[in-house]
């Protein structure tokens, strides 16, 4: 009978960090089946050629590291479903490359990889192939006209909502296209029921915090309901604001990354507040661009110091209990 | 300690079959009464520095911190306490160590309890047990012997909110130091025996025993049977037991509230932390563990010291969550000690 | 000093410092947001060399003359000044040689008046006490940014707009535009300086590989004899 010195606890909970990244792939599949429901086979493919470039990439930068890389990661994975899902179905393969390669390369591995990155590898990522390829980024198809998977010349490409209320005019979307996600936008984030769905699946398996997205899309309606669009009222305003774009997608599952998150609640409600903020301003004054993604950067840089200064708060108020005592 | 009293976890509190099995006992060899005295006529009179004496004469160590019982009611002394309370709040699973002699040796607790509340003069006088265990055999009862049996309720860890909880002028004692002041009383003898709980995973018959103080973890085991190879032998709780290296040379004393014996795969690969903040929302205390766990890796103690060190508990809620199994707990605690060690050197 | 690979390995890098090691851009960090910005092809990273050559190289040596000589206070103003006047026939020859660089450097042709690595550069050279050091001390300065500007202009214009020289290259795959805009060049920037860093410490670590391994052959020798 012999034990090793093994320190307490010796009790684990079940969850443990394979799961946690078990429920984050899991939750961004319905997101691609109602892709390729849309969009084709091709949505597919392009799915599997972002996560191969992301899990490659990561292979490769953790080599150069110096340390074996973890198949039990599946933090690449996830980052390379969540760039396909962004993107339009008829993207050429070379763009979630590039966006998969800086993910990795740039925004991940240099500040410590996996835990440690400051922003979030899939809004890096999708930033930078915005600059190389705005074309490309931003046109959309038709959904539910099958594309085929070497793009030809018959391809007919839109405009997104978004793009149209940037410059001043009113998209036409009725009730059910809206919430079935019948209406051109990124693979992912137009089927605003499956979106939905998927919340719910986050908030039981308690991976997230229900007020982080719930502020960020209150704070962007109290902005748009403020400002309004010219011609319509302020309700379809809001209505039109949530769901063009990527808003839906990267409050539901870009802005709960708990690593990018600061990690006491004030500092979260503040980092909603503030992610919300800028995706409205950048929609307002920004040139056409992901706006959501952006704001999303510019809210993860603040996060730290969001989180120190809640950690003052804290220690204050925690010496403020124990002198009563 | 005032903790704050929505954070902490709920544990599934693996009691059965300790709990309800009866208190065995696994005495080495009957103590031949060299030092027994004539046992107390009526036990409803005996004034505070009669019971005092009787403690210190019996050697009564109350088993929650492991001090003697003459010395804890020194203090109550010039005032009485407010309400008299025996502890049975038993918040770590596996653990039924108060409770089950509680249940079992009823009538020996009530006594002791009312030795006590007599001597003391207090007003108030009841047993408190833990609410939160969902899956037992036997129901606890509300009264025990004329005593109310109030339930408290909360997350881990409990037994140290227990105290701010119920108010700073009760007298919180362990229900084993309440039955050996009986006996010391009604029967003459002192304190030989204290109550184990064995359990586990590995062990073939878990139960609550009453062993003479002294015997070893080896002895324990084998009277309760394995029936696999340990990974872990602890004594004490499940969360914040120490690990026993040595069965054969571990004694058991009276702060040794349970033995345990767990088998594990301890395959899974250990992960670097990922930030999820979990150890934050479920710290009592109000620490944040990733944080410190970093400072002191990196050799950050005042950085540490300014993130709260000296605040943290050792309940080990913060490693039993984390997805990435990092020993935070471990790390924290010990760093904590070693600081108030280093603190009362000088 | 010892005579082996490595200790010669250092003394070269100390008697290029300014090149190699101690490089203004990678090392110090001054220059900076010339390095990031304006070099997004490789005609205007050379032409910000030159511009740095005629603004930078002259001020330093007019600091080493007069520099001692004057208070405080008044260098501040001296200094900035001189090199505007520099900053004259910088921005004819520029023009002269290269037709758009000029107008898209825009202010940061202007800036070079009072970039970090001349007023650090300045003061370096009024304590160095003797002109024949000063005029060694800019010129290799003055390499060690000319070497980072044209080294990061030359790849990134490759990278993102797959041309050298403006003429297009025509076995470039992609092209990604957004390493041209200033966030990429950061990130360049940054690369490079790690990049600089391992091939500093991968060599230092050769070098003292070989040494060991010829001492563990002598001793080898001396043991048979």
């Amino acid at each position: 009978m012999n034990s090793n010195f093994y320190p307490s606890p010796y009790i684990r909970y079940r969850d443990s960090a394979r799961t946690i990244m078990q429920d984050a792939i899991i939750v961004l599949l319905p997101p691609f089946l109602m892709a390729w429901f849309y969009y084709g086979l091709r949505s597919l493919v392009l799915g599997l050629v972002s996560v191969l470039g992301c899990v490659c990439t990561s292979g490769l930068f953790s080599l150069l590291a110096g340390k074996k890389p973890n198949p039990r990661d599946f933090s690449p994975i996830v980052t390379g479903m969540v760039i396909a899902l962004l993107l339009p179905a008829s993207v050429p393969f070379y763009v979630p490359l590039t966006a998969g390669v800086f993910a990795m390369g740039v925004v991940k591995f240099p500040f410590g990889g996996t835990g440690y990155n400051l922003f979030n590898p899939a809004a890096g990522g999708l930033a930078f192939a915005a600059l190389c390829f705005p074309k490309e980024i931003f046109s959309y198809t038709i959904p539910l006209e099958t594309l085929p998977i070497v793009i030809s010349e018959g391809v007919k490409y839109v405009q997104s909502p978004a793009a149209i209320m940037a410059l001043g005019g009113i998209p036409s979307i009725d009730t059910t296209e809206m919430l079935l996600g019948n209406f051109p936008g990124p693979m992912g984030a137009t089927n605003i029921l499956v979106i939905g769905a998927c919340l719910l699946y986050l908030l039981v398996r308690k991976s997230t915090v229900w007020y982080v997205p719930a502020v960020y899309l209150g704070t962007v309606s109290a902005v748009a309901a403020l400002c309004g669009l010219e011609g319509v009222s302020a309700g379809q305003a809001v209505v039109l604001e949530l769901i063009s774009g990527s808003l839906p997608f990267v409050a539901v599952f870009m802005l709960t990354d708990p690593v990018t998150q600061p990690k006491r609640p004030l500092a979260k409600v503040c980092y909603a507040v503030a992610a919300g903020f800028c995706t409205m301003l950048f929609r307002y004054f920004g040139a056409v661009a992901p706006s959501s993604i952006f704001a999303l950067l510019l809210a993860n840089s603040l996060s730290p110091a969001l989180d120190a200064w809640a950690e003052e708060m804290a220690a204050a108020g925690r010496e403020v209990r124990y002198e009563g005592k | 300690m005032f903790l704050k009293n929505n954070n902490g976890i709920i544990l599934d509190q693996v009691k059965e079959p300790a709990f309800s099995r009866d208190l065995l006992p696994f005495l080495s060899s009957s103590p031949q009464g060299a030092n027994s005295w004539a046992p107390v006529e009526d036990i409803e009179s005996l004034s505070l520095k009669q019971v005092m004496d009787l403690a210190q004469r019996a050697g009564i160590i109350d088993e929650n911190n492991s001090k003697p019982l003459a010395e804890r009611l020194k203090k109550w002394a010039k005032t009485p306490p407010t309400a008299v309370v025996g502890d049975a709040i038993d918040d770590e699973p596996y653990v039924s160590s108060q409770v089950n002699p509680l249940l079992k040796l009823s009538q020996e607790a009530a006594g002791g309890l009312r030795i006590l509340q007599k001597a003391l003069g207090a007003p108030k006088a009841y047993f408190a047990v833990y609410k939160e265990m969902y899956d037992l055999n036997t129901k606890v009862p509300s009264k025990v012997e004329g005593f109310p049996v109030v339930k408290i309720g909360g997350r881990y860890p409990m037994e140290q909110r227990a105290i701010s909880r119920l108010g700073r002028d009760t007298l919180l004692l362990g229900c084993g130091a309440l039955i050996h002041l009986y006996r010391a009383a009604v029967k003459g003898q002192p304190q030989t025996t204290c109550f184990v709980t064995v359990a586990g995973n590995c062990i073939g018959n878990p139960a609550n025993l009453e062993v003479t103080i002294g015997t070893t973890v080896a002895q324990v085991l084998e009277r309760c049977g394995l029936i696999q190879d340990p990974t872990y032998i602890v004594s004490g709780g499940a969360m914040k037991g120490k690990p026993v290296l040595e069965p054969e040379n571990t004694i058991i004393q009276v702060g040794t509230r349970a033995v345990l014996a767990f088998r594990e795969n301890r395959k899974e690969r250990q992960y670097t932390c990922i930030g999820c903040g979990r150890c934050l929302e479920v710290c009592p205390s109000g620490l944040n563990p990733a944080l410190l766990y970093q400072a002191l890796r990196d050799r950050r103690g005042v950085t540490a010291q300014k993130l709260g060190l000296s605040r943290c508990i050792g309940c080990s809620t913060c490693s039993y969550i984390c997805p990435s199994k990092l020993d935070l707990s471990h790390t924290i605690f010990e760093a904590n000690i070693k600081k108030k060690r280093g603190e009362e050197n000088e | 000093m010892k005579e082996n690979k490595v200790n010669r390995y250092k003394q070269f890098l100390r008697c290029g410092r300014g090149i190699f090691y101690k490089n203004p851009v990678l090392s110090f960090g001054l220059a900076l947001p010339f390095a990031v910005v304006v070099t997004t092809s490789l005609q205007s990273g050379v032409a910000l060399s030159l511009a740095a050559l005629v603004t930078y190289f002259p001020t330093v040596m007019v600091a080493s003359l007069v520099g001692e000589r004057l208070p405080h206070w008044l260098r501040v103003a001296v200094y900035p000044l001189a090199a505007a006047l520099f900053l004259l026939p910088a921005r004819y020859l520029i023009s002269q040689l290269f037709v758009t660089a000029a107008d898209t450097m825009g202010a940061y042709m202007s800036m070079l008046c009072v970039s970090t690595m001349l007023l650090f550069g300045v003061e370096e050279a009024v304590a160095l006490h003797s002109h024949k050091k000063t005029f060694l001390y800019g010129l290799r300065t003055w390499l060690g940014f000319t070497l980072v500007v044209v080294l990061i202009s030359l790849m990134r214009e490759m990278i993102g707009s797959g041309s050298v020289w403006h003429t297009s290259l025509s076995w470039v795959p992609v092209k990604l535009p957004g390493v041209l805009v200033a966030c990429g060049g950061w990130i360049f920037l940054g690369f490079m300086a790690a990049l600089g860093k391992k091939l500093h410490r991968g060599l230092l670590a050769l070098f003292r590989r070989s040494e060991e391994q010829k001492k563990a052959a002598q001793k080898a020798k001396a043991m048979e004899q």
